[in-house]
């Protein structure tokens, strides 16, 4: 007996250390690691947001797992579940609501890959890893010119930029620079097939856009909605009522960023702004041709050439 | 290499995760609870045979569990079993040696914990039949709690002080309400997380809280109050992620507590010998007094299970039980299992960021810090770093409630793994779409 005791003594601690240990390290250490289930697809400029948990929170509150600082949209705007059996959209008593393909949903709705989920008049394509929608995506990319390489995952790269070589300089255009436009579609990644008519019916082919459509050419705020017809051979954007194009957003300089007609097209130059000028999310340092479709970021406004 | 062994590492690498071998921490548990067991059934060179039985029912009981659940319902990882097994056995291990007759009765607990956590987490898989499940079970709780207050006040009386035991039988059982709202506070608590940001769901359980806290202090237990007050200020941390709100109600908590111990000296009273032990050696300190003089003789390895001298002091295999490890098992398994909870907390914090619901998250975060204040309580309670409370220490002290309150909790946490269910969650653990 007393050599049993004097045995466990020792053991007991032991045996104690060993089965604690192997258990609470293979707990720590073997569990699986965040992942991405899928994205939300801003449909206006590409942006991806993904959604690496089970319940993804959408809304303008900065405590929200997506966040979108527009107006329309609220702080919690939505969730996005993801259960046994699909995966699931839920309206957190929105203002503005949510359309799933055009579709008011009362409280949730049940949503596959491909969907159009409309959320404070903002448009985003769902779409799931692995999904076959998202190798469209993928074969899409490996279309464009061979200077862009696609790497294995599709979300990582930014869409490449057309060539856009111009470089006018002020009202005196030179002829001699006169941009060797090779059209490609700006947003080749973007998900569906039937978003395409919708982006560029302002072109076609290889060709720069028409004299008419030229002549249509629009700027649509994303946020407000609004849309402003570009008129004259030069159109101001800024903060200051002064400008043609006045944005509301609060980092947005007075006089931020100046739109000058050319022989072949709009383009747009940043006028010294404290913030930039982003043009599909490159930041503008000279003038840039705008094809149709093309998104300028001027502070939190979002501004769809068209 | 063995075709067996190629299967299962192939196995563990699609799923990538591990788990650890069944067979080898049964082997080890066994070896460790025979060893454990061997001084109580042999004690005095006499042979308890009854306790020797429930020592090996005990033992088939784990093995049988394991077969079950593996070979019956596909799982593979057991460690937190595993963990809650061993601790069980070493609570058991010591109440059998200090009271025989109360072997019986804990194994039954064990039992009754382990059905009520399966049956717990096969509830807890689907997260929308949980979420309507909420509100019938925050409104019984509270009428639970409330209603046995009451029957308490007029029938039974104060036992220790507080009301909160309900006695049955003429005293061979009773019966901690408490216990059992604390796994409905938890289940309250959390929420999917469409529902947790809408402000109805936020200000009911505001009140629902309000409603649980201020019973219990009716009832006079704090501790358990302490507690629930905690684990209120995890799960608001979890569900809005506000800190300086925690903290006004923090602060708000502090200045009422003052201002009862202020309008109610008789509450301070329970806590007059804090940091007062040593002055009150024989009186009010007694316990404590008696732990801190007793843990530290059992040194690393402790002096051998039954050659305690803590044992005879009133609560031994209750609040003292830590104590009695300390002393009997040594300082060094003891350390091992405080440290276990802590890293359970931490476990929980990992899971949450995987779980396949922010209720899972929530509800495993609040489980596991529940767990590990209630450890605290115990541990610097009877050491006289905290106010003593009178709180169970997790698995180990005895107390049918109290047992089947933690495998509960254990549930909570099990579930917010992903690996928890792998059938449901197969396709997310290995990495593809959905199914």
């Amino acid at each position: 007996m007393d050599v049993v005791i004097s045995i466990s003594r020792y053991l007991l601690p032991f045996l104690a250390v060993v089965i604690l240990a192997k258990c609470l390290l293979t707990l720590l250490l073997g569990h699986p690691q965040e992942k991405i289930y899928g994205y939300l697809i801003d449909q206006i400029d590409g942006e991806r947001y993904p959604l690496n948990m089970w319940e993804t929170s959408i809304g303008r509150s900065k405590h929200c797992d997506v966040v979108i600082g527009y107006e329309t949209i609220s702080r919690s705007h939505a969730v996005i579940s993801r259960r046994i059996d699909g995966w699931y959209i839920y309206d957190l008593n929105s203002k503005s609501g949510i359309l799933v393909n055009g579709q008011s949903i009362d409280r949730k709705a049940q949503i596959k890959p491909g969907d159009l989920l409309t959320l404070g008049n903002l448009a985003f394509r769902f779409a799931v890893v692995n999904d076959p929608v998202i190798q469209v995506g993928k074969k899409k990319r490996s279309a464009t010119p061979a200077a862009f390489e696609p790497e294995d995952d599709v979300f990582s790269t930014p869409a490449p930029r057309p060539v856009r070589q111009t470089t006018p300089q002020n009202d005196n255009y030179d002829e001699q620079h006169k941009p060797q436009l090779h059209f490609t579609n700006p947003h080749p990644s973007l998900i569906s097939e039937s978003d395409t008519p919708k982006r560029a019916p302002l072109f076609s082919g290889d060709d720069v856009y028409s004299d008419s459509a030229r002549a249509r050419a629009t700027l649509r705020n994303a946020r407000t909605r609004e849309v402003f017809s570009l008129t004259g051979n030069r159109v101001s954007i800024g903060r200051s009522s002064a400008c043609d194009i006045t944005v509301g957003s609060p980092t947005a300089s007075r006089r931020h960023a100046l739109l000058i007609l050319y022989e072949d097209g709009w383009a747009i130059d940043d006028c010294g702004s404290t913030h930039g000028t982003f043009l599909n999310g490159e930041r503008v340092t000279a003038p840039q041709l705008l094809f149709p479709g093309d998104v300028i970021r001027i502070g939190n406004d979002k501004l769809v050439f068209q | 290499m063995s075709r067996q062994t190629k299967t299962r590492r192939l196995q563990q690498r699609q799923h990538k995760y591990r788990y650890v071998d069944r067979g080898f921490i049964l082997l080890l548990l066994t070896v460790f609870q025979l060893f454990s067991a061997v001084p109580v059934v042999f004690e005095g060179g006499s042979f308890y045979w009854q306790n020797g039985a429930q020592f090996l029912g005990y033992i088939a009981f784990e093995w049988l569990y394991v077969a079950v659940m593996h070979y019956g319902f596909k799982k593979v990882n057991f460690e937190l079993e595993f963990i809650a097994f061993f601790l069980c056995g070493i609570g058991m291990t010591l109440g059998a040696s200090v009271s025989k007759a109360s072997q019986l009765k804990q194994l039954c607990a064990i039992v009754l914990g382990v059905i009520v956590y399966d049956l717990l987490l096969w509830f807890l898989k689907d997260v929308r039949r949980v979420m309507q499940v909420r509100l019938p079970l925050a409104v019984l709780s509270l009428l639970g709690l409330a209603g046995s207050f009451v029957l308490i006040r007029f029938s039974v009386g104060a036992i220790n002080g507080a009301y909160n035991w309900i006695v049955i039988g003429n005293g061979l059982f009773s019966i901690q309400p408490s216990e059992f709202v604390k796994i409905a506070f938890v289940f309250v608590g959390a929420a999917t997380l469409d529902k947790l940001l809408t402000a109805k769901n936020i200000y009911l359980y505001i009140a629902y809280s309000i409603g649980c806290i201020g019973v219990l202090f009716l009832m006079k237990d704090f501790g358990t109050a302490l507690i629930f007050f905690f684990t209120f200020l995890i799960i608001a941390f979890m569900r809005s992620g506000d800190v300086r709100s925690l903290l006004f109600v923090s602060v708000a908590a502090a200045v009422g507590a003052v201002l009862v111990i202020y309008f109610k000296p008789h509450v301070a009273a329970r806590f007059a010998v804090y940091r007062h032990v040593w002055e009150n050696v024989d009186t009010t300190g007694y316990q404590q007094v008696r732990t801190l003089i007793y843990s530290v003789s059992g040194g690393l390895q402790g002096l051998g299970i039954g050659n305690g001298r803590l044992r005879y002091i009133a609560a031994s295999t209750t609040d003292l039980i830590f104590g009695v490890i300390c002393e009997e098992c040594g300082i060094l398994l003891a350390f091992a299992i405080a440290l276990t909870f802590a890293l359970i907390a931490l476990y929980a914090v990992k899971c949450a960021r995987t779980a396949p619901s922010s209720f899972y998250a929530i509800a495993a975060c609040a489980a596991a810090a529940l767990l590990l204040f209630q450890t605290g309580l115990n541990i610097f309670g009877i050491t006289d770093l905290l106010p003593l409370t009178g709180v169970t220490l997790p698995f180990l002290s005895q107390g049918g409630s109290s047992m089947i309150c933690c495998w509960a909790l254990f549930a909570f946490i099990k579930a917010s793994d992903i690996r928890a269910y792998p059938k449901q969650f197969k396709s997310a653990v290995s990495g593809g779409a959905l199914a």
